[in-house]
């Protein structure tokens, strides 16, 4: 196939002249683009992030023909046939159709690619000054354990995603479109896994998971217009999904004996994830003048578990109103509300032995209100300001208060151990208002300078690790210079808190900076922007002190050692420039670039650690609990030159530099070179 | 109060004044009629050039029924007043036709919804960017855009041009293909309105749904943020750790259970910075955290 189209493509270059109108399709215009792109690819070290979304082979050429014509092949209906295929040869192929025949038929279809390495990504803290990694995994079973064997083995994980998209459109009469879609999603390929080997002793093993979903969408939908001035549209989607992925099973003496349930296997995982998903969606909107719109919203939703058998239920709600008389003023408000329901399957917690008593899933209900309007008084003065409400009722929740050994209050009992003595059950009930303010302001010579004030309070979070208060101001000022040039510059800071937590007294700060500046000219453009972003997260960090695995519970809860300022701060700098500039001769040059630099750490202020149990690395003190410091960089040049006596063919020259770099641990750091000539040419 | 007589007569003069001018120009307006593109293309060739070459140029007449010669009135309104003041900006009839970059946003997008009534743009009266102020205009190039949807510059770019901290987080390590241009803003967002704020769909959970789908359940043992929002350990645009997560764990999982492993009388002890647990993520055992038909601690 691929070679039938590189032979059509190079024979349609040589054959056609330039503005030549073939009589295909009987069109008034037919077109065709070819471009083909011959390139070098040199690789270092490891690809697994450097290229983590990019599964191209860059081997050679890689072409791209774009076909478009358009006439009257069919009486007096103008007809459309749009298709497109790139990556040709480049194991990403991607490809379009668009088709119709004036306002009655229209057929669309898309086939997409995307590549995701699933790379080895091993999990660093700082002992004794000194970065270590991975000692979790064991050697006993899999692929083996050891860390570089996995960061040989890991570096050609990888799974593709092949997405198909069909819809078509037909519109029987002037005021009703019909539409048919069909999608197609399929993944496969192998990811890097952690899986746990010995249940209860903290034991895990390095995998590899074999990825095999399929996705298929069928829907059906209608849009019918009202009187010019209204508009109603209906859609119905039926989803399967099913995960075909052969699990490994581990198999070992140790036995999970709180549930008793696994019997000495130890199956990885051993029901295959089957969704059934029925989508119903109801949009209106109307116009009855320029100023005033109504807009509005029904939805239901029906996911079905084929394993369980449980059902999530989901119905949606939302009606809009807007007047907007002029540029000068519009006041708009939204009413939304949603039901979450989800029905257990207590015929499967009896037939997996599973305690039906201990499960209550967690249905929700959400009301939301929202009022916003926006006026400029004066010519050089914006206001605006929004008021949201939002209520939200939580059934069959975890206990608020939860302070007992006794596992019956603790309803929901899914995500911590039963007996704990943990207070941070979710809320049943939450209220949340959000006010936000903002004003601009023109200055003289066009000065712009923006400035807005945000504010959330509610009375209770709905996890203990979410705020019930947070306060945040932004500003940005946008400066015209002459010549085409300006220049922008905006910082936000915000702090936000749970003020009704018993256990946290956690808090979140975080600042933003960018600065930015361009010239905007009649040749190009150029422009450049600087970002910076400081994250922390404050919060209690409680561990425990004890060396054996068998300790009493009396002995651990008596032992525990309390950091009071757990903290997690993470710096990004990210620094972007990109232009593009048409010299004489039908020369252009063009580059980008990308700079980007994430720091993250996680100190911790307690004395040195106990010291270790058996079978545990040799203990030391632990100053970060995950250190982080990686560089990614992106740059990028080309070259094109357009004759001018020749408009349809542009010759060009590219090259590429990617590069990704972790300081902490450098095992899949890697970079790339990429070298490509090009021709492109129009008919 | 002599002072406030004389400003009412000075305020009411003036807006006579605007109001006749006004007046004249519709009247001058409704007196123009249809002159066809060819007239256009003898001052705008380059813009009619574009046009007849655009997906735009093609569907109108296709679609609508509008034919070419047609086409730059059924948007900018009848033209023959404008083209007889021949580029006198002083003339009257030639502010009588429909500039875009002069209308209020309002107008703009009047216009372009006489058309346009798919089902992508049926919340947009109410929308964010309709709140905003924004027209169709700001985001699409009516003459000669880019792509489906006639954007002015790639989906992404339009995007990030205004919406910065979230273009420079897509720069970061853990991040969803934007940059590598597999996916684009409007994956997860409608910039056109959604049922909540700007998602594609109904909730964010929905709209993570849409590629992850082995992680929406129902599961018969549920991980309560999973339920009630990706965004609790996810941050979207993009992040320094791996998953998107918004911290690194273990400590992003302690600042809700505070001291897990505790009290088990099986298991194994508390978190301890010098034991197994702090050298490795909590997800390598409790594997399938985002809900499991079988475990209620979510191991595999």
């Amino acid at each position: 196939m691929k070679r039938i189209l590189n032979a059509m493509l190079a024979g349609l270059m040589a054959a056609a002249p330039a503005g030549a109108q073939p009589s295909l399709f009987q069109s008034e215009s037919f077109s065709v683009e070819l471009d083909n792109k011959f390139m070098v690819f040199d690789e270092y070290k490891k690809p697994g992030m450097v290229r983590e979304y990019d599964g191209r082979q860059y081997d050679g050429y890689d072409g791209k023909v774009d076909l478009r014509a358009y006439g009257r092949p069919f009486g007096d209906a103008i007809a459309w046939f749009d298709f497109g295929l790139a990556g040709i040869n480049s194991h990403e192929e991607e490809g379009y159709v668009d088709a119709g025949v004036g306002s009655f038929v229209r057929l669309k279809g898309g086939y997409n690619t995307i590549t995701h390495r699933i790379a080895f990504l091993p999990f660093v803290i700082t002992q004794d000054g000194y970065y270590r990694t991975n000692q979790m995994m064991s050697s006993t079973i899999g692929l083996g354990g050891t860390f570089d064997e996995w960061m040989s083995i890991g570096e050609s994980f990888a799974f593709q995603r092949k997405f198909l998209d069909l819809g078509l459109e037909v519109r029987p009469l002037d005021f009703l479109t019909l539409d048919f879609g069909y999608k197609h999603d399929f993944d496969t390929g192998k990811s890097f896994e952690v899986a746990n080997e010995q249940s209860g002793r903290g034991v895990t093993s390095a995998d590899y998971q074999h990825v095999n979903m399929v996705r298929n969408d069928y829907s059906v939908g209608a849009q019918a217009e009202i009187g010019g001035v209204a508009a109603l549209a209906y859609e119905h989607v039926h989803t399967d999904f099913r995960d075909n992925s052969i699990y490994a099973e581990l198999s070992h003496s140790n036995t999970w004996s709180t549930s008793g349930l696994d019997g000495g296997v130890y199956p990885r995982r051993e029901h295959w994830p089957m969704v059934r998903w029925d989508q119903d969606d109801l949009r209106f909107r109307a116009h009855p003048s320029k100023s005033l719109a109504f807009t509005g919203m029904l939805s239901s939703s029906r996911r079905r578990a084929a394993t369980s058998g449980f059902k999530a239920l989901a119905y949606t709600g939302m009606a809009g109103a807007s007047y907007n008389p002029s540029d000068h003023f519009s006041v708009t408000s939204k009413f939304y509300a949603r039901g979450n329901v989800i029905r257990e399957n207590m015929g499967y917690l009896d037939s997996a032995n599973l305690n039906p008593g201990s499960i209550e899933q967690i249905d929700k209900s959400t009301v939301r209100w929202e009022l916003s309007a926006r006026h400029q008084p004066l010519s050089f003065l914006h206001v605006d300001g929004l008021y949201k409400v939002e209520y939200n009722r939580r059934r069959y929740v975890a206990a608020e208060r939860f302070n007992t050994t006794t596992s019956g209050l603790y309803q929901d009992g899914t995500f911590i151990t039963h007996e704990t003595a943990q207070q941070n059950g979710t809320a049943g009930q939450d209220t949340k208002h959000i006010m936000r303010l903002g004003a601009m302001v023109v200055l003289p010579y066009d000065v712009e300078v923006e400035a807005s004030y945000k504010r959330l309070q509610a009375n209770r979070a709905v996890f203990e690790n979410m705020p019930t208060w947070e306060n945040a101001v932004d500003v940005a000022v946008n400066v015209p210079l002459p010549a085409g040039f300006s220049v922008t510059s905006a910082m936000s800071k915000s702090a936000s808190r749970n003020k009704f937590s018993n256990l946290m007294r956690g808090h979140r700060k975080l600042d933003t900076w960018s600065v930015g500046g361009g010239w905007n000219g009649s040749r190009g453009s150029v422009g450049m922007d600087f970002s910076r972003e400081d994250e922390r997260y404050f919060s209690e960090g409680w561990f425990g002190l004890s060396n054996k695995y068998s300790d009493t519970s009396a002995n651990l809860v008596t032992d525990m050692m309390r950091d009071p300022f757990m903290r997690y701060e993470a710096k990004n700098d990210v620094v972007t420039a990109s232009g593009r500039v048409r010299l004489p001769l039908g020369l252009a040059v063009n580059g980008s670039g990308t700079y980007a630099r994430s720091r993250a750490n996680t100190p911790t202020f307690l004395d040195r650690f106990r010291a270790p149990g058996a079978g545990e690395d040799a203990a030391g003190q632990v100053t970060d609990l995950g250190p982080t410091d990686i560089r990614v960089q992106s740059l990028r040049f080309g070259m094109e030159w357009t004759p001018e006596k020749a408009q349809y063919l542009t010759t060009s020259f590219a090259m590429r530099f990617d590069r990704y770099r972790d300081k902490v641990e450098g095992g899949m750091n890697g970079h790339f070179k990429l070298y490509e000539a090009g021709v492109n040419a129009k008919f | 109060m002599r002072t406030r007589l004389m400003s009412f007569v000075i305020a009411a003069v003036c807006l006579s004044w605007l109001a006749a001018a006004g007046a004249a120009q519709e009247k001058a307006a409704e007196k123009a009629t249809e002159v066809g593109a060819a007239a256009c293309a003898g001052c705008h060739a380059e813009h009619s050039e574009n046009f007849k070459k655009s997906k735009h140029g093609k569907r109108l007449p296709a679609v609508k029924k509008i034919d070419f010669e047609k086409s730059c009135e059924s948007c900018h309104g009848p033209g023959s007043l404008h083209a007889a003041a021949g580029g006198d900006k002083s003339n009257p009839g030639f502010a009588t036709i429909k500039k875009t970059s002069g209308l209020p946003a309002v107008e703009v997008n009047a216009t372009c919804l006489g058309c346009h009534k798919q089902k992508g743009i049926m919340l947009w009266g109410t929308s964010a960017h309709k709140q905003a102020g924004l027209s169709c205009l700001k985001c699409h190039s009516v003459h000669d855009g880019k792509g489906k949807a006639q954007l002015a510059k790639d989906a992404t770019e339009t995007c990030i041009g205004c919406h910065k901290k979230e273009g420079a987080d897509m720069q970061l390590p853990s991040h969803h293909p934007v940059r590598e241009g597999k996916l684009s803003c409007v994956g997860c967002h409608n910039p056109h309105g959604g049922a909540e704020g700007n998602l594609a769909k109904e909730t964010l959970e929905d709209t993570c749904f849409q590629c992850h789908v082995n992680k929406a359940g129902p599961f018969a043992y549920e991980h309560p943020p999973v339920v009630e929002s990706c965004a609790t350990c996810h941050k979207p645009h993009g992040s320094v750790n791996e998953s998107l997560l918004k911290q690194s764990q273990p400590t992003l999982c302690m600042t809700c259970h505070k001291w897990p492993h505790v009290q088990r009388a099986n298991g194994v002890g508390a978190l301890r910075v010098s034991g197994l647990q702090q050298r490795g993520r909590c997800t390598d055992c409790h594997k399938d955290i985002h809900g499991s038909e079988r475990h209620v601690f979510f191991k595999n």
